[in-house]
């Protein structure tokens, strides 16, 4: 798969950061095939050009809330060959779980800023159109985060707790080992300790292991 | 009652007994001139005060006045011992024959109830008892006067000698300390009218002043006895004789007239209310009905739990102990509208009371809606006004948190970027280095950026409602949140904002000052209203009235109708509860 062969259609009510973010993709290699200014072009332009991946914004006209959001899901019904990233303004856990709920394939979930960091942003590109899910580390970092009663996440090591939150942003064994700089054998054993402190059922492929993760999180509180 | 009953039955028995014993004496008696005439007035006196005094006391049995009107029957009685041919008993009769004049003062004294107000008053109707015997005594130890012309009586059984001087000494003394004594009582009862209020006045008016007139007959005769003036003396006493007679008369005639004018008044008071109700100026005629210019109207205001004026204000009830001031509540249909602040005179007639109460039930609820009305208008005005500063005074932490946080930022990666440009060509590493900082300062001011606007209002509580919102509110709070109940379906959307708010400043007070483990919020929807409430483990103690945050959002939650309270007993954690109307 090279990055020439992928397809991308930009969704944005600002036509500043449509330019932008188009460049910026082109210039990484990638194939601007649309732009739409709304979800109603959105979904019209993703039927027309089948892009591999759509990267849309959660707030468009008309009502300026979660259009985007909405959108998404659509093209995920309708155009399973699609991924779709969604890029938000807020650190809105709600938003990305509801996102990544019923399936983690082909999804992702990025707050705005983090199309500055264009390695970051276009790896997040490249895992959802490879079939992964990408899900921002604030997000994750809010979830890990947060207060429990009887948090069974104090029993995780701090190593563990750091192998958490990558999974959990998307990120496959091969991409953990190589930010931790460990060996994937050693991420592989903190992967296994990690399901066995928390109770859950080990899972090989990457997307449903991000699924159980997610939903995990989620029910902790 | 009925033990009551039979006892003041019994003391009527026996005025009848000792009035007819008294009556078989006077027969009997040697030294007695115009025994019909005696007799007449002596039972007419005796069994007046004694039936009135009977008739106050069944009316008012708290009150000692009835008790001494009585007293004061039978004391006339003990007079006619001196009727008595034996010459002790006549003795005694002369000693305890002036008694009476002093138990008629104490109920003058003691009017309407019957005690003495003050400490001295206990002891100058003490001394008085003691000197209404010893001013006897002259006569008694040294010869009968000539006025006394008492030749057929029988020689005193404490004679000393014969002694004119003496006597016409001593009695002189006595004379002018009684004529003191009588002025003293009418200074006090002069005084006790001129600081009586009006309705007092009425119902003191006919025993004061025909006391008061028995009075200076009585210190007319005193006085002119020790000036010599025979006839003076003969012709007061006897006019005095009659008024004292008429006084317990008088007394019933001012009770029924009062009754008669109060009964109209009231029934005259049922027609108008039923005439046109809740037309305003209920106080003015309750006011008239019951004849106390100085009555109020207040009102109870259910769900403030209070009392308040006709103009909204709020108000309190007399006390407990108050010597001036009463009330009585009205009810309409078992609950309670109001109360009738009143002179405490009109607590001798609860029946009056009741009925007035009764009757103005309807109209008071009328008058305590408007006043009501009034005193949300009040509250609406100064809440408003508070709204409006708390406004103000948001913009104003709004625009500093933007200056001193974005904006710097912003104006500081300028530089940077500037910097960075100058150095491109000739330093490339070091405008990396500079571009690099300037991407960290731009992450910065855009976390900032997010934040604020979250601060402002969270999107995702028009995006996703109340549920989602406090989901994410308690998510990232430092403590445990506990979520226990939420509405399933949305609500107004100022509503929300409301219930939103309430929770996420309570939450940062709990995180603040509450040294608190855990919180729990809920939100439900329960007869109509969003309830929210906010409960914490921390150390109590919290004040309703610190910070400008728990007042803002009261007056938000007021804005909307709705009411906010806080329960923080120390030690025990604190609770925080809106309550809003949807």
């Amino acid at each position: 798969m090279t990055d020439s062969s992928l397809r991308v259609v930009i969704a944005d009510d600002s036509v500043l950061l449509r330019e932008g973010l188009s460049r910026l993709l082109e210039e990484s290699g990638f194939e601007v095939a649309g732009q739409a200014g709304d979800a109603e072009d959105l979904l019209r332009k993703v039927g027309a050009h089948k892009p591999d991946v759509a990267v849309v914004d959660v707030r468009m006209p008309p009502t300026h809330t979660d259009e985007g959001l909405r959108a998404a899901h659509r093209i995920r019904a309708e155009h399973p060959d699609t991924a779709v990233l969604v890029l938000s303004q807020y650190v809105e856990e709600a938003y990305a779980l509801e996102l990544l709920s019923e399936s983690t394939e082909r999804t992702g979930y990025l707050l705005k800023d983090r199309v500055a960091d264009v390695d970051t942003f276009t790896d997040a590109v490249r895992r959802v159109a490879g079939g992964g899910s990408a899900l921002d580390p604030e997000v994750v970092a809010l979830l890990l985060g947060r207060r429990r009663r009887e948090d069974p996440l104090d029993a995780l090591t701090a190593r563990e707790r750091e192998v958490l939150g990558l999974m959990a942003e998307g990120r496959s064994n091969a991409a953990i080992a190589e930010a931790l700089v460990v060996t994937e054998r050693a991420v592989e054993k903190h992967v296994t300790s990690i399901f066995s402190k928390l109770d859950l059922t080990p899972t090989v492929e990457d997307h449903r292991r991000v699924l159980a993760v997610l939903a995990y999180l989620r029910a902790g509180d | 009652m009925t033990g009551l009953r039979r006892a003041l039955w019994c003391v009527a028995f026996a005025a009848v007994v000792a009035g007819l014993a008294a009556s078989a004496l006077i027969l009997a008696s040697d030294h007695f001139p115009d025994p019909a005439v005696t007799i007449s007035i002596g039972l007419v006196t005796t069994w007046s005060f004694v039936g009135a005094g009977l008739y106050a006391w069944w009316r008012r049995p708290s009150s000692r006045f009835g008790a001494l009107m009585v007293a004061v029957g039978f004391g006339f009685l003990l007079a006619t011992l001196s009727a008595s041919d034996n010459s002790w008993i006549f003795t005694i009769g002369i000693l305890v024959g002036s008694l009476y004049f002093v138990t008629f003062a104490q109920m003058l004294l003691g009017y309407p109830d019957g005690r003495l107000e003050r400490r001295w008053h206990v002891w100058f109707i003490a001394g008085a008892y003691v000197f209404a015997v010893l001013g006897m005594l002259p006569v008694l130890l040294f010869g009968y006067t000539d006025a006394m012309s008492c030749d057929q009586c029988p020689p005193s059984a404490i004679l000393i000698e014969q002694n004119a001087g003496l006597r016409d000494l001593f009695n002189t003394i006595t004379s002018v300390i009684g004529v003191l004594f009588v002025g003293v009582v009418l200074v006090v009862l002069i005084r006790r009218w001129r600081e009586a209020t009006p309705p007092q006045r009425r119902t003191m008016a006919p025993i004061l002043w025909s006391g008061m007139a028995m009075l200076v007959l009585l210190g007319t005769a005193l006085g002119s006895d020790a000036a010599g003036f025979t006839r003076v003396t003969d012709a007061a006493f006897t006019v005095g004789l009659v008024v004292f007679a008429s006084v317990p008369w008088v007394f019933l005639i001012g009770l029924a007239r009062s009754h008669v004018v109060r009964a109209a008044a009231v029934s005259e008071l049922l027609l108008r209310l039923g005439e046109a109700p809740g037309t305003g100026g209920l106080r003015g005629r309750l006011a008239d009905a019951l004849g106390d210019r100085s009555l109020q109207l207040i009102f109870w205001f259910d769900d403030k739990r209070c009392w308040v004026d006709a103009e909204g204000r709020k108000s309190e009830l007399p006390a407990e102990g108050d010597s001036a001031r009463a009330w009585t509540a009205v009810e309409l249909e078992g609950r309670r509208v109001g109360a009738i602040v009143h002179d405490i005179t009109l607590n001798e007639e609860p029946d009056v009371l009741r009925s007035v109460a009764a009757a103005a039930g309807l109209a008071m609820e009328n008058e305590r809606l408007q006043a009501q009305l009034r005193a949300r208008v009040e509250e609406l005005r100064t809440s408003r006004a508070r709204i409006v500063e708390a406004g103000t005074h948001e913009r104003r932490r709004l625009e500093r948190n933007l200056h001193d946080g974005a904006q710097q930022r912003l104006v500081a990666l300028s530089l940077t970027l500037r910097l960075a440009q100058g150095k491109v060509h000739d330093q490339p590493e070091t405008a990396d280095q500079l571009l690099s900082a300037a991407q960290e300062e731009l992450n910065l001011a855009l976390a900032e950026l997010r934040e604020l606007a979250r601060g402002i209002h969270p999107a995702i509580l028009s995006d996703r409602g109340l549920p989602a919102a406090l989901e994410a509110l308690a998510g990232r709070a430092s403590i445990a949140v506990d979520l226990t109940e939420l509405p399933g379906e949305r609500l107004p959307e100022p509503i929300e904002a409301a219930a939103y708010f309430v929770v996420a400043e309570a939450l940062t007070n709990v995180v603040k000052y509450a040294h608190a483990s855990q919180a729990t919020v809920s939100v439900k929807r329960r007869n109509g209203s969003a309830i929210v409430e906010v409960a914490d483990d921390g150390i109590g103690g919290a004040d309703p009235g610190r910070g400008s945050g728990l007042r803002g959002l009261a007056d938000r939650v007021s804005a909307l109708d709705g009411r906010m309270e806080i329960q923080s007993p120390a030690g025990a954690g604190t609770r925080l509860r809106a309550e809003i109307p949807v």
